[in-house]
């Protein structure tokens, strides 16, 4: 539909994604991670393993060529136990920024469009939730709601939407002086539809790229949850739950521990390197320069 | 006499500041009858973006109006905001300054243009029709391709007549241009104002237009209001207000037109500046500038008065025919 204008602006966009070396390795990163993935059960050596089948008679075996990344302390592949874990992980990072922000950037734009009373019960709510430390509020509610991989995301989205919500009302605030707001009052458009037809594609653009920063925050988040029991229950893959197990072993057999982690840091790693060139990118100061990076 | 469509009484407008409260109007009265092109002139800062926001009862929060607008026999005043949505758009429409930001940058024209004509009438079966045909009334050829276009994509020119026509959607019986060519250059103008005189007489619509160009008054308007610093100083038809000019004020305007000088002769000018709203002047707001102040002038505020039936002014010391 909007083939002719879109494409340009797309195009323009990959071009100084494409100049950015740093973007296209992350992006190269998480492209990697989602494909394996989608894919675990077909590319995986065992996936069985990968789901939590013990093998004792295979234990603490060193990276070697059947087990590249070597076994645990129940004998299971690490290699495929990884894999397994993106999932969860890529899973988590999408679930909670999406729900954050299906939550938080409605609630934003109303307040910031309509001002006055509105804005003040609102924003007076999110300022609650933004007065606890959000890790920490985070595991007071698993705590309370049990632990567990999705009572893990709840609290998580729970604790994260209050962000959201202050970057819309930000975004609201300076959109709704522009004249094609006063535009549309004038030929009697509703407040609510000004909100959602023309306020939020306008603001979507620093939300987009908090939302792909945020990404690795809550995979880090939901590791550390899983990390101290409150997340993933064993045998899930989890790689924070990895970490944990592993780490009383990692003296002597270092890569149970050491491969989650290191799965761990390289797509926390890409997100936030991919979020950071894309607020670049998307940043119309950096285009009228020639997208000189 | 038939009933003028819109009709503002005494309206005052001030804004709670910081520094404390503006009065911004002060006891704005003009009537706008049917089919008529009526302009309120003055200079920069000097309230005629305020009468056009309070016309269409959209000031901001700070602001505080007394008085009464009249319109198609109701007191948009008193009018609830979710009454006031409804005559939005359907039977008062507004024609912003700026074309190249009063479209939304995101959406196609086609959009944009459909989104307003279902918002006046949901039940509008081929939005897209009534918009080509739209289109083609403010003077494109090419509608589907314009239809199909992003705002950035057409001149300053394209811009203002597809947001006139959008403006047109809801068949308004009243439309308020506020400065419609001032981001436009001279031919561009021409052609705006010939479509806003085509627009009065298909869609036997009243235009207010607000403008600081006096040529653009000239060609296009039945009467003329000047407004000085929240006042109208003097009301009338058009030619009168040129050739037999009554305010000192109006003079002042007419007399700084750069058109009939000769080159090594000095413009005239108003002395002085525009006095702050914070705390205007007693009496008639203009007599600090004014060259026939005399003393009742400082204490009394002028009443605008007939001086034919219909020629209004408000002075103490107005000029005669033949100054």
């Amino acid at each position: 539909m909007n083939k002719l204008t879109l494409s340009k602006e797309t195009k323009i966009t990959l071009k100084l994604i494409k100049r950015d070396k740093l973007a296209m390795l992350s992006l190269l990163i998480i492209t990697f991670f989602i494909i394996v993935s989608i894919f675990a059960p077909f590319i995986v050596p065992y996936p069985s393993q990968g789901e939590g089948l013990p093998v004792p008679e295979k234990r603490f075996l060193p990276p070697s060529f059947e087990n590249p990344f070597g076994t645990d302390y129940l004998g299971r592949d690490v290699l495929s136990r990884v894999i397994f874990g993106a999932r969860i992980s890529l899973f988590v990072g999408i679930f909670v920024v999406c729900v954050a922000i299906i939550i938080g950037v409605p609630l934003g734009l109303i307040a910031g469009y309509f001002g006055g009373k509105v804005d003040d019960v609102l924003m007076r709510i999110t300022d609650v939730f933004l007065s606890f430390p959000s890790l920490l509020f985070a595991i007071a509610l698993v705590a309370t709601l049990g632990p567990g991989l999705f009572n893990a995301m709840i609290s998580l989205s729970i604790t994260w939407w209050p962000w959201y919500a202050r970057l819309a009302r930000a975004q609201a605030v300076t959109i709704k002086e522009q004249p094609y707001i006063l535009a549309s009052q004038v030929i009697g458009v509703k407040g609510l539809t000004i909100v959602f037809r023309h306020l939020l594609p306008n603001a979507l653009t620093p939300i987009i790229v908090q939302g792909t920063m945020d990404m690795s925050s809550a995979i880090l988040a939901e590791a550390g949850l899983s990390f101290i029991g409150l997340g993933a229950q064993a045998p899930s893959p989890e790689w924070g739950l990895m970490v944990s197990t592993g780490r009383i072993y990692l003296l002597n057999y270092w890569w149970f521990p050491v491969f989650p982690g290191l799965a761990i840091f390289l797509v926390a790693l890409a997100f936030n390197l991919f979020g950071d060139s894309l607020r670049d990118v998307l940043d119309p100061k950096s285009r009228k320069a020639g997208g000189q990076m | 006499m038939v009933e003028p469509i819109l009709s503002v009484e005494k309206l005052d407008v001030s804004f709670s500041t910081f520094e404390g409260l503006a009065h911004v109007l002060s006891k704005v009265t003009f009537k706008i009858n049917h089919k008529e092109v009526f302009a309120l002139v003055g200079e920069t800062g000097c309230g005629k973006t305020v009468t056009a926001l309070s016309i269409i009862k959209l000031l901001p929060r700070n602001s505080y109006v007394q008085g009464r607008i009249i319109f198609n026999g109701r007191n948009i005043l008193e009018l609830k905001e979710s009454d006031m949505v409804e005559v939005r758009g359907k039977s008062m429409a507004m024609i912003l300054q700026d074309p190249s930001s009063s479209l939304n940058p995101m959406f196609k024209v086609g959009e944009q243009l459909c989104d307003a004509i279902t918002s006046n009438d949901p039940n509008i079966k081929e939005p897209k029709r009534y918009a080509l045909e739209l289109l083609s009334k403010v003077g494109f050829k090419d509608t589907e391709r314009v239809f199909n276009s992003y705002p950035n994509e057409l001149s300053g020119g394209m811009q203002q007549r597809v947001a006139i026509s959008i403006s047109l959607t809801g068949k308004p019986t009243l439309l308020i241009a506020d400065e419609p060519t001032t981001a436009l250059d001279v031919l561009t103008q021409a052609q705006i104002i010939q479509l806003l005189k085509q627009v009065r007489d298909t869609y036997s619509t009243s235009v207010l237009l607000i403008t600081h160009n006096l040529g653009l008054v000239a060609t296009l308007c039945d009467r003329v209001g000047i407004m000085y610093f929240g006042q109208v100083v003097e009301i009338g038809p058009t030619y009168d207000l040129f050739y037999n000019t009554k305010h000192p004020y109006t003079k002042g305007l007419l007399q700084s037109l750069p058109y009939n000088k000769l080159k090594n002769q000095t413009l005239p000018t108003i002395p002085g500046d525009l006095p702050s709203p914070l705390s205007p002047p007693s009496g008639c707001r203009f007599y600090p500038r004014c060259p026939r102040s005399n003393e009742s002038c400082s204490k009394d505020v002028p009443e605008i008065l007939p001086i034919t039936d219909k020629h209004y002014v408000a002075c103490f010391n107005p000029l005669s025919g033949d100054e």
